[in-house]
């Protein structure tokens, strides 16, 4: 019997997959569209360029795609070897804002790179799901990859360690993707469901004892429970939430059409073209439009789980996984603060909304899952079916 | 195999992902199609109502044009160079060339045109129009000019009760702006944009583009010079006479028209708030007073209308007549005298005047003065006007009778004597007054003839009598100093006491004295009466026919040289 996979040989089928790649393509272009739709008329002071931040982004996305394709140089598996390497580069990125960086909207999450600013905690979320998937995937030397107390805290401690000097540049909205995507990780990783509820319990406790000790402000809570007040209309977050969903409501089925968002254009909707970029699609074109964005990163997901699923290795899959996880978490907050159902915190929606740091750390991300796929060991048919009653 | 066998996760969990990705996007779906479908049309109106500036434009108010032509109000457009910051471009550039076409400091310019914060500075007020055409036509970023429509009355403090004033918003507010308002607003166009979250209109978004209709030029009757000359003389005697007020109305007898109506102390229509806000109505036709001897007119024109005396019948006249619990005397005369009915007129005699209204009886006077619309309003087309009082016969007390012979016990307005007088004047027609001639509406003209019916309330024969009877007042009786040169004129003098401020009675010393006439004698084209409300002096000199009749006498000659009826007869 032959073993594909054991002799080193490649399968005759196409080992890209383009439903993947194409998804993020057309939806970072489609991306460039609405962000050229949502900026024509709010440029930055002394800019007359309509194009202004369309060609930005587009740099970015150009940026991106070269990206992808340096990471598929190599196997994923180089970067389970040297994780520790990338777990130092992530500290030293989420350290070096906290010293270097500058504030915007209350955060203080971005570095000045002279050409243009720079956000690392959008790059550590691609890092962090590698860094933790590393110590929960086959120890060298271990039999078989059995994860105990030891893994668990060890990756545990690598993921608290990013969320803490992220929630230290007061950005608590990725703080809490990052969190997500850890507890995602720790759920597929097959660990003992007791571990999974023990973080749990551990986290809602430590989100009372920070009230409690008034660690976590009132403000901050009233900021993230606004959306659950369908009455407050005026002033703060509550404002943005109205205005975005009258954006979006007066859109219909079918939209105002491209580039007729008076919403948008007449600059009601704020942060248009970041965080509320959903808004201007929704606007804009319609629900069909709406429809066709969730489509897309609907397909980006499950292609992500997918390929976790037929990963042949436990790194692989977490990995996978967690870049899964970031972009659902991300999308169904991203979207949901816009239709009311999600608090309103300052997060990017994956490819669509303005932003180099997080166009590039989401490029990456999928350039290792596509790494994933193509670099998966072929499995038997009798293994598989072995596999499914074990 | 047993290697790869070891490295794997939990699959089943990666299920469970699938069914969490299904959900969250099949909720963010029935959300979708809750906000873009079920409840759409909620937020498609909230999202419109913000976005929506509607300006308006305001219509030309017509103007009011004397019967002269003189302009008497008219509407100015102001143009205002504005801008919105927000849309300026290049400041330095744009406030260089508004600099120069202006003339205004450039720096100024800079630092209005600099400031984003605001969205709205003037540039310049009260432009040139032939200027803020050419700064509309350099199309600058920014930059528009504005069109106030600001009201300006050329002769200031002529005719100001009747021509009355518009307030800020140009809503009529008195005279003829409130009366015509209808006419002289027209209707405001309106210009619908989109207007971003600060609020700013946004150019060249028009959704809609109404034109304003301009409104309509109002012909009135008011002659300006006899206006001016009413107002000269009224000035001169209340001044003179140390009197608290005076009001003169100069009426075209036949139809009614009003060629003057003044009113002393007046004010100005510029700035009418700097003004008693008491000025602001027209005295001739809201003041209200005992006509006194000049009511004597209608009396007997009513005796003689209804046959109960003759113009030449003889009268033997006491000095003094019982009426219920009244005693009326004559002024002067202190010995019985035989008077006819033209000389009970001529010489103004109350006893005489009494005699006559006991000839008709209660029911048949109070007839007469009704028909003469005593008690009602004219109908004259200004706001403001009162009715007076007239008491039914059947509430009067036996001495009413006996007062109102001499004008007393009735209250009546300048306007309606005067209406009532004119209906001698016209061969016995009651006329409605009117300020206003027509009303131009494009080529077509308003003329409002229902104001053309004349009620016939006296024979035509009793008006000769009448006539003769003023004419003998003037020519040798009470009223020579209204005479004029060369015209044979008409007209009774007036003196009433004023009722007492604290109770019933008469007050001695505030009187009001009146005269009241028309001319020309054989075919009447002017009808004036003045009236001079308190005027202070000996008790001798003060009296109708000193204080009145001058006024009356130089105004009826202004007006008949300048209606050119004068022509016909020889100064």
């Amino acid at each position: 019997m032959l073993d594909y996979a054991e002799n080193g040989k490649k399968e005759n089928k196409i080992r890209f997959d383009f439903i993947l790649f194409f998804a993020v393509l057309i939806l970072a272009g489609f991306g460039l569209l609405i962000i050229y739709s949502a900026t024509r008329y709010s440029l930055p002071g002394g800019i007359n360029d309509p194009a202004y931040y369309l060609k930005k982004q587009a740099y970015w996305v150009i940026a991106g795609l070269a990206l992808f394709l340096i990471v598929q140089i190599l196997s994923y598996k180089k970067l389970k070897k040297y994780f520790w390497l990338l777990l130092i580069l992530n500290l030293g990125l989420l350290i070096s804002v906290l010293l270097l960086g500058y504030e915007v909207h209350g955060s203080k999450s971005w570095i000045n790179l002279g050409f243009s600013s720079f956000q690392p905690s959008e790059i550590s979320k691609a890092l962090m799901v590698i860094t933790v998937a590393a110590p929960l995937s086959k120890w060298r030397g271990e039999k078989e990859n059995s994860i105990g107390f030891k893994k668990v805290i060890i990756s545990t401690i690598i993921a608290l360690s990013c969320i803490g000097l992220v929630v230290m540049q007061n950005d608590i909205g990725t703080a809490l993707i990052f969190y997500l995507t850890f507890m995602g990780m720790i759920f597929v990783s097959g660990a003992n469901l007791f571990y999974f509820f023990s973080l749990l319990a551990l986290s809602a406790g430590g989100v009372f004892l920070g009230i409690k000790l008034d660690i976590i402000k009132q403000y901050q809570l009233d900021r993230i429970l606004v959306f659950l007040k369908p009455g407050v209309q005026e002033g703060g977050v509550g404002y943005n939430l109205y205005q975005s969903k009258l954006a979006i409501g007066s859109g219909e089925l079918f939209g105002k059409g491209l580039f007729l968002g008076k919403q948008t254009n007449l600059s009601y909707v704020p942060e248009h073209q970041t965080d509320f970029i959903f808004s201007v699609v929704g606007e804009e074109l319609g629900f069909v439009g709406g429809f066709f964005v969730i489509g897309l990163l609907g397909i980006i997901i499950w292609r992500c789980l997918t390929i976790a699923h037929k990963a042949t290795d436990a790194f692989g899959s977490l990995v996978a996984s967690g870049i899964a996880f970031i972009l659902l978490s991300q999308v169904v907050i991203n979207i949901g603060m816009t239709i009311g159902i999600m608090p309103i915190i300052g997060i990017p929606l994956p490819f669509l909304s303005y932003g180099g740091s997080n166009l590039v750390s989401m490029f990456i991300g999928i350039a290792v899952v596509e790494n994933i796929y193509r670099n998966r060991e072929l499995r038997k048919y009798h293994e598989i079916a072995y596999e499914e009653f074990d | 195999m047993a290697r790869k066998k070891n490295d794997r996760i939990n699959r089943k969990r990666i299920y469970f992902l699938f069914i969490l990705l299904l959900a969250a996007f099949a909720l963010i779906s029935y959300r979708l199609v809750n906000i873009q479908y079920v409840y759409a049309s909620d937020y498609k109106s909230d999202a419109n109502k913000q976005h929506i500036d509607e300006s308006i434009l305001d219509a030309k108010r017509g103007k009011i044009i004397g019967r002269n032509g003189t302009e008497l109000a008219i509407s100015l457009i102001e143009r205002t160079v504005c801008a919105n910051p927000n849309f300026v471009k290049n400041p330095e550039q744009e406030a260089k060339i508004l600099a120069d076409y202006l003339e205004i400091n450039v720096d100024e310019v800079i630092e209005k045109l600099s400031n984003k914060e605001l969205g709205f500075v003037y540039i310049k007020r009260k432009v040139d129009a032939e200027l803020a055409q050419k700064v509309i036509d350099l199309k600058l970023d920014g930059i528009f000019v504005q069109n106030e429509s600001k009201r300006f009355y050329s002769q200031d403090f002529l005719a100001a009760s009747i021509i009355g004033f518009t307030g800020i918003d140009n809503y009529g507010l008195s005279g003829i702006e409130l009366e015509y308002e209808k006419y002289l607003r027209g209707v405001d166009g309106k210009i619908i944009t989109d207007q971003d979250v600060a609020g700013t209109a946004i150019p060249n978004t028009h959704q809609q583009f109404i034109e304003p209709v301009n409104g309509n030029d109002v012909f009135i009757t008011i002659d300006s010079q006899i206006q001016f000359i009413a107002e000269q003389k009224l000035e001169k005697a209340v001044n003179e006479f140390s009197a608290k007020q005076g009001m003169a109305i100069v009426m075209n007898p036949k139809n009614g028209e009003i060629y003057a109506m003044a009113d002393y102390p007046n004010f100005n229509l510029n700035n009418y708030e700097e003004f008693d806000q008491g000025l602001y109505k027209s005295l001739c036709t809201s003041f209200t007073y005992e006509p006194g001897s000049t009511f004597k007119i209608i009396n007997v024109s009513a005796a003689l209308d209804n046959n109960c005396v003759s113009s030449d019948q003889y009268f033997h006249l006491p000095y003094k007549i019982q009426v219920g619990d009244r005693e009326i005397r004559e002024i002067f005369r202190r010995s019985a005298i035989d008077y006819t009915t033209k000389e009970i007129i001529q010489h103004s005699s109350n006893v005489g005047a009494v005699t006559i209204a006991l000839s008709m009886g209660e029911k048949l006077f109070w007839e007469s003065m009704k028909k003469f619309g005593f008690g009602e309003l004219t109908g004259i087309d200004l706001p403001g006007e009162e009715r007076g009082l007239l008491q039914n016969y059947q509430t009067w007390p036996k001495s009413t009778i006996g007062a109102l012979a001499i004008g007393q016990s009735i209250s009546v307005t300048p306007i309606q004597l005067l209406r009532a007088v004119s209906a001698v004047a016209n061969g016995g027609y009651l006329v409605t007054p009117r300020v206003v001639k027509e009303i131009k509406i494009g080529e077509e003209s308003i003329t409002f003839e229902e104001r053309d019916q004349k009620v016939k309330i006296l024979k035509e024969e009793t008006c000769n009598q009448v006539k003769d009877m003023m004419l003998s007042v003037v020519e040798n009786g009470t009223g020579e100093a209204a005479q004029v040169e060369g015209v044979k004129v008409c007209g009774k003098t007036g003196t009433a006491e004023k009722a007492n401020k604290n109770g019933p009675g008469y007050d001695e010393g505030r009187v009001i004295t009146s005269f009241i006439g028309f001319a020309p004698y054989e075919d009447p084209e002017v009808a004036i009466i003045v009236v001079i409300d308190e005027p202070i002096g000996d008790e001798n000199s003060i009296w109708g026919g000193t204080v009145a009749a001058p006024v009356f006498s130089e105004l009826m000659q202004f007006s008949l040289q300048r209606l050119k009826i004068s022509e016909n007869y020889n100064f």
